[in-house]
């Protein structure tokens, strides 16, 4: 049985929200690339990323959507909240700002998707300490009175980038293995994609060029 | 939910474009529609997966390109390039984005899309040579069947 690259048997759709500038494409880069963008132009509307992870022993391919933070794209970038199984809300811990307008992002988060979307808290840019804006223990509490999973990061060092993707994964195979989420209900964010015994090298083929062939 | 995230293959609900085509038209009938819901109109139809949806999309991204002191210029031609590459207009998507690119050289997002649209324009042409190969198998079919006919008489 091969395990190739693109031998994965779940999907986990994620978005990437929060205020513009508070590094939103950087921390998908430094997930998806391993490598920090110095000087990153505003996102137009959306922007993609995938990345094959590792959870329990099953491959899980993360789909993730990296919404603009700018106003003008609000509307726009509303309409990708939908069927997300995971939502990475994202502030920057040296502008008071950002993290004042996290009861906006909440709730839009809350609203658009499902019950079951696990939302993470990421207090980006911890590398800036001693520019620091917003307290690590302020956010903890505002994390915990909202039930949202919590870490300070940096895109730029890469601490916690990584652990901030995969447990929010871990989070929604829970919620998936406990039977809250319910993978045939529409917009779960999650596609199961069972690979047949003995089919494997066929269906992992199958796979690999699909995913060549688009971009 | 697909397989595929990408800026061409990815599609609106009709619900949604349907919000934003009666905004629009509720600035319409009041004479003066703000580029603030021109633009998020046009956002949603280069995403519709009809062409018809998509055409219109660039017309009215075409108009917003041209109005003056507009702060958005970039994410209109952005916009533009994806409008143009789904309607299979890959040049004009191409020089699009080369203008984006000649003021950012670096940027990711942009590049990503070119290279995206390139992909889709070699995928094209494969799909049409194998067309136009059938096409010469044809021809030999028909060439062949003509020799065994004459033969026989």
């Amino acid at each position: 049985m091969s395990a190739g690259p693109y031998n994965y048997s779940y999907i986990f759709k994620y978005i990437i929200i929060g205020d513009m500038g508070v590094g939103k494409s950087c921390l998908l880069h430094q997930f998806t690339e391993k490598k920090f963008m110095a000087d990153c132009p505003h996102t137009i509307g959306v922007e993609f990323g995938t990345r094959i992870i590792e959870v329990a022993g099953q491959k899980i391919k993360l789909q993730i959507w990296d919404t603009a933070g700018q106003e003008r794209f609000r509307a726009v970038t509303r309409s990708y909240y939908r069927g997300a199984a995971g939502a990475l809300m994202v502030y920057d811990i040296t502008r008071r700002s950002t993290y004042n307008h996290l009861s906006s992002w909440l709730t839009d988060a809350r609203n658009l998707t499902n019950p079951n979307t696990v939302i993470f808290l990421i207090g980006n840019k911890a590398d800036l300490d001693a520019q620091r804006d917003v307290t690590y223990e302020e956010a903890k509490q505002f994390a915990e009175e909202n039930g949202l999973m919590f870490v300070e990061a940096s895109a730029k060092t890469g601490e916690n980038v990584e652990e901030a993707f995969l447990e929010t994964a871990k989070k929604i195979y829970q919620n998936i293995q406990d039977g809250s989420l319910d993978l045939n209900a529409a917009e779960s964010g999650v596609q199961h994609k069972p690979t047949q015994p003995g089919r494997t090298n066929l269906s992992s083929d199958a796979q690999s060029n699909r995913d060549n062939c688009s971009c | 939910m697909t397989d595929m995230a990408d800026p061409l293959t990815e599609i609106c609900s009709p619900e949604d474009l349907k919000i934003f085509e009666r905004n629009y038209n509720e600035e319409m009938c009041k004479g003066v529609v703000s580029s603030k819901t021109q633009f998020e109109y046009a956002c949603f139809l280069v995403r519709s997966k009809y062409p018809a949806d998509i055409q219109r999309g660039v017309v009215l991204l075409e108009e917003l390109y041209k109005r003056p002191d507009e702060i958005g210029k970039r994410d209109y031609i952005y916009y533009l390039a994806i409008g143009n590459a789904r309607l299979k207009e890959y040049q004009i998507a191409l020089n699009y984005l080369k203008g984006l690119l000649q003021v950012e050289p670096a940027n990711r997002q942009v590049l990503e899309l070119e290279s995206c649209i390139k992909k889709r324009m070699e995928k094209d042409a494969i799909k049409g040579a194998a067309i136009a190969g059938g096409a010469i198998l044809g021809l030999g079919a028909l060439v062949g069947l003509g020799v065994a006919l004459s033969k026989r008489h």
